[in-house]
């Protein structure tokens, strides 16, 4: 590259990969934002930005157009080197989906260890015979084959079929293939009761760190989490670490319960690096606006309680505690009534701003990229 | 005259016993205490950072995960949440270390070769829970574990693909909720293990309290499921347990084996005071049968455990 040149970049989400068939969900697939998607090569050719990916996992493909050229990269997002579990000779999987059409996908620890569970429970009540068919332990759900989240449909809750941000997915976890769902109670793969605690046993005896007996529909739920999982292996923010980036994102989220655009979201990174770059005190102030930039759209019919909630949520991340609420409903109450609503509003932003913890929480900022992890070899074919 | 007296006791001992014999009335003779299994420390906490909760339109909220300590001593505590209903979600959760546990094992030669190893496990009166499980390492191709009651106990093996049990093969007794009489504290049991291979020295572990947890109908969040510990605070210390490479050994190399693990063996309180001395001053030398003589008497005036013995039994035969 060249230096001054315009760049423009956009990401392209690739449908049907990370374990989901895009044409069975409903809403659009999440695929990510960049912190900036156009400005000018520096001195030394180069144009530099951060990608966040989204909690759905897949390929996308960063495009950048610089005149009449064209690069492309592709980003692999997800949980790198998870494996495939397939039938046993004493468990079969299940509950494949059109949308999920493989879902048994796990940390080398859960897929190596649940099939001596299987043998193990084999040979204790079958001894040298064969395991009948129907008894043969059933596997519903690991993870997908890159992990993230698992929004499965849940019909009984009013999710027909999965959707990319359905509140009421079954699995909001199982993102990392340390969880194994275990059919017990219907069959095939029926688990007569009396056999629940040798099972409880010799799954620990297996590598179980957990082993839950659920409800709804009844099955187990066991973890294999012996070994540190590879969340935050120092290639990845501390979670509630946050750059400027990630700040914008969850400013927006806590206030109006939406993203950033991405117009507002590099507007504002731009202006929160030049800010932090100047000095915590100018920071500071930048952060102030963000959050009266954002609150200038909050919904004037909301409740008192529900923007002190937002408030909390916008500046801390945090709900407020009951007594927090009633101390900043004093407050509201005792304003000048005859203050129009935006001001009243504006006034408790700006008390709240001068809180230690909203002080604190913004000087905990630090600068730096969301980091990714790393490309994985091409994954397996489902 | 006391002191005429004296020397000549000491004289004529000095006449009657062995050269390594000789030093022992002159050492501080301790008569050793086993030691329970040592206990983990162990401190539940949530991480200050976890991921809050996704909802629909890309919102999340604090779903604030938190862990209550229900009994420390019995390892109970409430995994709590506040769940996507907004109702507060509970699981009760027990860890499986907090249990005071002293293990005690002896050795006897059964027919065809084999030895038969049997396992005192008793559930000392600082414990409050039942016990689960006795769980022992093993260094042998051939074991065989006697069932002791099979409608109310699992045996089998632990996976090597749990952190701390990779060492070796490590053969679990459990002990189910079933069993009767529950070895509550207080109580004991015998638990049998046979294999051709010589006993030296192993580790073993102990569990009490229930393992599994009943669920509240959606998933329970990563950062408390990643507290239970399942087999990591086991309390954990020595016995003895088949070991096949004693069998190729030489009388020197046995001898080593011996000595390399003497510190060891105070440590699990199976000897004590000037003890290890003897045994030191014997098997430096090389004399096996000679450790074998100072071992029986020992044996039988208390200053080392049947542990120690049947160690040196076995490197002698």
């Amino acid at each position: 590259m060249l230096p001054n040149r315009n760049v423009e970049l956009m990401v392209i989400g690739s449908p049907d990969t990370g374990g989901h068939v895009d044409s069975a969900h409903s809403g659009t697939r999440p695929i990510g934002k960049l912190a900036k998607r156009s400005g000018t090569t520096g001195a030394n050719g180069c144009f530099y930005t951060d990608y966040s990916p989204s909690h759905i996992s897949g390929f996308v493909t960063i495009e950048a157009r610089s005149g009449n050229r064209v690069g492309r990269k592709g980003v692999y997002v997800g949980f790198p080197n998870l494996t495939q579990l397939l039938d046993g000779t004493n468990f079969r999987i299940r509950g494949q989906t059109t949308a999920h059409p493989s879902n048994h996908w796990g940390s080398a620890e859960t897929t190596a260890s649940f099939p001596r569970i299987a043998d193990a429970y084999k040979n204790r009540y079958y001894g040298a015979s064969p395991m009948p068919e129907n008894d043969k332990l059933r596997v519903n759900e690991i993870s997908l084959i890159a992990g993230g989240k698992f929004d499965l449909a849940a019909p009984s809750r009013g999710i027909p079929i999965p959707n990319w941000h359905n509140l009421n997915a079954v699995h909001k976890y199982h993102r990392e293939g340390n969880s194994l769902d275990l059919r017990c109670c219907s069959s095939p793969g029926q688990i007569p009761r009396n056999r629940f605690e040798e099972l409880e046993r010799l799954a620990l005896a297996n590598g179980a760190t957990d082993f839950l007996h659920e409800s709804n529909p009844e099955h187990f739920h066991l973890s294999f989490n012996n070994e540190p999982n590879n969340i935050s292996n120092g290639q990845l923010n501390p979670i509630d670490t946050h750059t400027p980036h990630s700040y914008i994102e969850n400013a927006w989220e806590g206030a109006l319960g939406r993203f950033a655009s991405q117009n507002e979201w590099e507007v504002w990174h731009d202006r929160l690096v030049l800010a932090k770059s100047q000095g915590p005190s100018e920071f500071l102030t930048e952060v102030k606006l963000l959050q009266k930039y954002i609150f200038a759209e909050y919904p004037t019919q909301r409740t008192k309680e529900q923007f002190i909630s937002a408030v909390f949520l916008s500046h801390l991340f945090r709900e407020p505690t009951e007594a927090e609420t009633q101390f900043w409903l004093s407050y509201y109450n005792n304003l000048p009534p005859v203050l129009p609503l935006d001001r009243k509003r504006q006034r408790l932003i700006d008390e709240f701003q001068l809180t230690q913890e909203f002080v604190d929480r913004v000087s905990a900022i630090v600068d730096g990229e969301v980091m990714m992890p790393p490309i994985p070899t091409p994954s397996p074919t489902p | 005259m006391r002191l005429a007296l004296s020397l000549l006791i000491f004289f004529t001992q000095v006449a009657c016993v062995s050269r390594a014999q000789q030093i022992e009335p002159l050492l501080d003779r301790v008569k050793p205490e086993r030691k329970p299994l040592t206990r983990v420390p162990v401190k539940l906490e949530v991480p200050v950072n976890y991921y809050k909760r996704d909802l629909d339109n890309g919102k999340r909220y604090d779903h604030k995960p938190r862990v209550v300590v229900v009994d420390e001593k019995a390892g109970k505590y409430e995994f709590r949440w506040i769940g996507f209903d907004t109702k507060e979600k509970i699981i009760k959760y027990q860890r499986l270390g907090a249990i005071d546990v002293l293990v005690s094992a002896k050795v006897r030669k059964i027919e065809n070769g084999t030895y038969s190893y049997t396992y005192t496990v008793q559930n000392l009166l600082t414990s409050v829970n039942r016990l689960s499980g006795f769980t022992v390492q093993t260094f042998a191709s051939v074991t065989k574990p006697i069932e002791f009651d099979f409608d109310n106990s699992y045996i089998g093996p632990m996976s090597d693909l749990i952190p701390g049990f990779k060492e070796g093969k490590w053969l679990n007794y459990s002990i189910l909720s079933s069993y009767r009489p529950a070895i509550t504290p207080g109580s004991k049991i015998e638990l049998e293990l046979q294999s051709p291979a010589l006993p030296g020295l192993v580790g073993c572990k102990a569990d009490g309290g229930k393992f599994g947890m009943k669920g509240v109908g959606e998933d329970m969040p990563p950062e408390l499921e990643k507290l239970s510990l399942g087999t990591k605070d086991w309390p954990y210390g020595y016995t003895i347990g088949p070991v096949d490479k004693l069998t190729e050994m030489n009388t020197g190399e046995r001898s080593e084996y011996f000595l390399e693990n003497l510190p060891k063996f105070v440590e699990a309180g199976w000897m004590a005071g000037d003890t290890p001395k003897i045994y030191e001053s014997i098997l430096k030398r090389g004399d096996l049968s000679g450790a074998l003589e100072q071992a029986k008497k020992d044996l039988e005036l208390g200053f080392i455990t049947t542990e120690v013995f049947h160690i040196i039994e076995g490197l002698s035969s």
